[in-house]
């Protein structure tokens, strides 16, 4: 069946609301001419008076719309596609019914069978395959030698000017098709340079390099490993193969998670935080939903990158101030806190019921040892993030000696405290916000806490860091 | 104990990789580490195998050379973490609990597309930071607990640090207090000065210990920041009166002693008569002290400030050398600060000055029950000074309806009513008007819809200040005329029925919205759809910004009006 062409369409595929505006504007200059589309409405046609005359059209037979224009500006959809299917919207009579041209429905056709051969078990080029393995086998075995370089020589001596060079070392690897290396590299050159400023002295940014040299030695070594059984042996189907694929630079499609079977059905997700910060290293604009499952309590993370570059050229993710109904949600692979992604215009979203907040409180933990447990499990693995993300209940928020205190049913008790460089810092807005719910008391119940677990520097001590508090079916985004 | 040495094994591996890992075979710490593991090991035996493992582990290290040692340590740093992570337990939250004090509410109603704006204008540099701020503040939106931090922070940005202390810290209230306080230095700059203001707009009398500690101790600006936080935020509170005398008594800088003027408004004692009566005379207090004198409840200040004005205008032979404009100018700040006050005394001293020292003047005489002395203000209305219509207009109010309607209704018929002057007369006049008009006024305006002329856009104003119904269809219809009226005319007649506030108008406005670019329709319309407060309007808004062509800054007010009803009557 077709997809509707609607506003809700033309805002998903829109990267900027102006080019909607500057279609919008074509619309009712009467820019366009020669419109027509097929009967069943699933093609649309036309030509449209620019500086000069473009030929343009939208096919809408498949999953996702082709938008085709030959205007110069690149990607689609340009403000003449986005007008066309705006002056459709409020003029479908207009549209005369046709037979379609050849070469559209030739291109449908080269587009449907692009689509099946996606869909089917890809034809391996053996060759190139292992040509490009084998490249990143040796870029491994160069940042081998830069991290036993690095260790030999002392982190401590790791100045500005070998800083610069670690960057600049750390292009081989982008070029070698290792780019999740390549940003664990310029990650620790980057810590060269923090300072008091920021909050982390000398000895707290040497174990946080620590930290950061022994994610590297263990992306060589698993790296190493992987690779040579891929070589001898091909491609593997083992989930801690796909992590490490992943931290080499692997970039997933949602239709390779489909084939691996990736996916959950019918998931309800409701936003509790949301972040937003730009990442110099990958030098891309990050913007974070944290979401929970509301069947079973489950924290995925639903993230968008967008190149620094290129922020004017790419949609910004918006944060959901609704729960959002997916049919099928691909699940990436990973740890705590999986990444979930969706095709587009499959998210439903509806306005929060006081169900949904009952709900939630109803799958967040009871106490934190399975928290913790399930964070020892993941941090004991050296190539995972050193931080998870929980929803916990709370029994009670509390003063102590070192701080606030989060109290779970069990009279267990997490220290809740900001990370060293800290993004943001949340913990001042946590005791702000559970003096307004207690009222100088116990905190009212129900209420629930979404909390980032990360250890600390010298101690081991697992703390957290309060994202957003849940106090019955009020939210209150601590981060941001 | 075995806990303990994996912690301490971890400890000296660090410190091995910040040295250099070649060091490993050579360093007796790692040695005795070693040693411990294996007598671990040995008393532990298969109950913990991984201290056997470390010790091998260190052992390699330790004999490895060059490249391998480097290796070693960092498989044996790998492992170590590892072991440390699954021994890792929750960061002690040990001692006495005692309940989170409590808090006022402050919620993140700011959706995520918005914060991130204000965040960056209140954290970044540069300019062009006060929209997103001033519209935080607008829509309540800035007031986030998320924004907190960055906000009181802001203070000490020396772009936005004034709107800041002004108006945003203290939407905050007592939960920055604190904050704030502990930032403050009395001996600091503007910044701090800022933080005085701040603290002072939330904390009223408890913020007097600062601004004691900020008169005695700070520097010019400071003092000026302490005392205008008085006159702002702690008026007539009598235990700031010997302070402020105090100060101004040794003050010799300008700004401070313009706010300590302001300042001292409220007090009724001798000595700030005597300090309210001799700033008068300064030029750069002269406005405050007049507005000051003017709010002052000591018995004498009539007699003492009539006084001033004989010795001024009169026969002293001081006075009589300063240069006539110095006197003149002296004699009006005099007169702005009687005016306020009640008393034949004064109307009967002022209108033998109406002609010579103008509006001042004027305002004096209507403190005077008298016809006579109001009728010779009055008549000044149709004189050449402007600066006589506002009180003549007045003076002619007070004469009684039917002289007033008489007297006032002339303007439309002045024969200069299309030049400056007239056009400025009835302007004084239509100031007045407002719901309590004389209905007569309605007919007179109505005739200026008919017959348009410059002053057409005031007479349609005042038609909307008058506020009576019975307008709304006139208005209409002249909106809706053949030829269409002029954009000025347009704009006055869209503001006028938003201040009638008849949720007919809606329609009609819209549909006169011909050309979107128009700056000054946009405007009108904008501050008419909000003043009309109706849902019905928020369709016709979203259907009209939905057809904007062009920039964004064009349709400024149109966006805003959407962005204002969506608040409002969104979902």
């Amino acid at each position: 069946m077709p997809l509707e062409v609607n506003e809700a369409l033309v805002k998903a595929v829109a990267i900027k609301e102006k080019t909607i505006d500057d279609g919008r504007s074509l619309s009712k200059k009467g820019a366009y001419k020669n419109t027509f589309k097929t009967a069943d409405g699933s093609l649309l046609w036309c030509e449209c008076q620019g500086s000069t005359l473009y030929k343009l059209s939208v096919d809408v037979a498949g999953d996702k719309p082709l938008m085709r224009c030959t205007c110069p500006v690149k990607p689609p959809p340009c403000k003449h596609i986005l007008g066309m299917m705006l002056h459709y919207i409020a003029n479908s009579g207009s549209f005369k019914q046709a037979e379609p041209p050849a070469d559209l429905m030739e291109k449908r056709g080269k587009a449907e069978v692009r689509a099946e051969n996606a869909s089917k078990p890809k034809k391996v080029d053996v060759k190139a395959l292992e040509k490009k393995t084998k490249e990143q086998r040796d870029a491994l075995d160069l940042l081998e030698k830069l991290v036993l370089d690095l260790a030999s020589g002392g982190l401590g001596t790791v100045d500005d000017k070998k800083a610069k060079r670690l960057h600049e070392q750390s292009k081989q690897l982008t070029d070698a098709y290792l780019k999740g290396a390549a940003f664990a590299v310029r990650r620790l050159a980057s810590l060269a340079n923090v300072d008091a400023a920021e909050g982390v002295n000398d000895d707290e940014r040497h174990r946080l390099m620590i930290r950061q040299l022994v994610r590297l030695w263990a992306i060589v070594r698993k790296g190493q490993k992987m690779l040579d059984e891929k070589l001898e042996e091909g491609e593997t189907q083992n989930d801690s193969d796909a992590v490490v694929e992943e931290l080499l630079g692997k970039d997933w499609k949602i239709s390779e998670l489909k084939e691996k079977g990736s996916v959950r059905a019918n998931v309800e997700l409701l936003e509790l935080a949301f972040e937003r910060y730009d990442d110099p290293i990958r030098e891309e604009r990050i913007e974070l939903s944290h979401v929970v499952e509301l069947s079973d309590g489950a924290v995925y993370a639903d993230i968008n990158m967008r190149p620094q570059a290129a922020l004017d050229k790419t949609r910004e993710k918006e944060s959901f101030e609704d729960v959002v109904t997916v049919p099928e949600a691909a699940i990436y692979p990973g740890f705590v806190n999986r990444r979930v992604r969706w095709e587009l215009l499959q998210a439903k979203p509806r306005p929060i019921a006081k169900g949904d907040w009952e709900r939630l409180h109803k799958v967040a933990l009871g106490e934190i040892a399975p928290a913790l447990a399930k964070f020892k499990e993941q941090i004991k693995n050296p190539l995972a993030p050193d931080e998870a993300v929980f929803l916990l209940k709370v029994k009670d928020l509390v003063k102590v000696q070192a701080g606030i205190a989060l109290i779970d049913e069990k009279g267990a008790r997490l220290l809740m405290q900001d990370p060293p460089l800290a993004r943001y810092k949340s913990t001042g807005n946590l005791e702000l916000a559970a003096g307004a719910a207690g009222k100088g008391g116990p905190m009212p119940s129900p209420c629930s806490i979404l909390v980032r677990f990360w250890l600390g520097l010298q101690d081991y001590g697992v703390r957290g860091q309060a994202l957003a508090l849940v106090v019955g079916d009020q939210r209150i985004r601590l981060g941001m | 104990m075995p806990k303990e040495t994996i912690r301490k094994l971890g400890e000296d591996l660090s410190r091995l990789l910040v040295a250099g890992a070649h060091l490993a075979s050579a360093d007796g710490e790692l040695k005795k580490n070693k040693e411990k593991l294996e007598s671990l090991a040995k008393q532990l035996g298969d109950k913990a195998p991984v201290l056997g493992q470390l010790a091998k582990a260190a052992e390699k290290a330790m004999s490895a050379a060059g490249a391998e040692a480097a290796k070693e340590v960092c498989s044996l740093t790998t492992n170590v973490a590892q072991v440390r992570a699954a021994q890792a337990g929750l960061a002690s939250a040990d001692g006495a609990a005692s309940p989170v004090p409590e808090a006022p509410l402050i919620g993140t109603p700011c959706n995520a597309r918005y914060v991130y704006d204000i965040y960056e204008a209140l954290t970044t540099h540069g300019s062009g930071r006060d929209e997103p701020i001033s519209n935080g503040v607008q829509t309540g939106q800035i007031v986030d607990l998320r924004l907190r931090a960055a906000a009181i922070a802001a203070i000490a940005d020396t772009y936005i640090g004034q709107r800041v202390a002004k108006e945003v810290v203290p939407l905050y209230g007592t939960t920055v207090a604190a904050i704030v306080r502990g930032q403050f230095n009395p001996k600091g700059g503007a910044a701090d000065g800022r933080r005085l203001t701040a603290l002072t707009a939330i904390e009223k009398t408890g913020a007097k210990d600062l601004i004691v500690t900020a008169l005695k101790d700070g520097n010019a600006e400071m003092r000026e920041s302490a005392l205008d936080a008085i006159a702002d935020h702690l008026i007539g509170v009598a235990d700031f009166e010997p302070l402020v005398l105090e100060t101004m008594s040794k003050e010799r800088s300008g700004g401070v002693r313009r706010a300590g003027v302001r300042a001292l408004e409220g007090f009724g004692s001798d000595q700030v008569l005597d300090a309210l009566i001799s700033s008068l005379q300064i030029d750069s207090c002269s406005r405050a002290a007049a507005s000051s004198l003017g709010k002052s409840p000591h018995a004498k200040v009539v007699d003492r400030l009539l006084e001033l004005l004989d010795e001024t205008i009169g026969g002293d032979k001081k006075a009589k050398k300063k240069k006539e404009d110095d006197t003149r100018e002296q004699a009006r700040w005099i007169l702005r600060a009687l005016a306020p006050h009640k008393g034949a005394k004064i109307a009967a001293k002022a209108v033998d000055l109406l002609d010579t020292h103008g509006g001042p003047a004027a305002e004096c005489v209507l403190t005077s029950g008298d016809g006579r002395q109001l009728g010779a203000a009055a008549d000044r209305l149709f004189g050449k000074d402007n600066e006589m219509f506002q009180p003549a207009v007045r003076a002619a109010m007070k004469l009684g309806a039917d002289e007033a309607f008489k007297r006032l209704s002339k303007v439309l018929e002045a024969p200069d009513r299309t030049h400056d002057a007239g056009k400025a007369r009835v302007a004084a006049v239509f100031h007045f008007l407002g719901t309590d008009a004389d209905k007569r006024w309605l007919k007179v305006l109505f005739k200026e819809l008919e017959e348009p002329s410059p002053v057409t856009t005031q007479a349609i104003a005042a038609i909307g200040k008058i506020g009576d119904k019975s307008a709304v269809k006139p208005l209409i219809k002249a909106l809706q005329a053949k030829p269409m009226p002029t954009t000025p005319l347009k704009s006055a007649i869209i503001q006028a029925l938003g201040v009638l506030k008849d949720p007919s108008a809606i329609d009609p406005i819209f549909d006169a919205i011909v050309d979107s670019k128009q700056y000054d329709v946009a405007a009108a319309v904008h501050s008419a759809v909000i003043a009309l407060d109706s849902p019905a309007a928020l369709p016709r808004a979203r259907a009209l910004v939905a057809k904007l062509e062009g920039n964004a800054w064009q349709f400024w007010y149109y966006r805003r009006m959407l962005e204002q009803l969506e608040h409002k009557f969104g979902k």
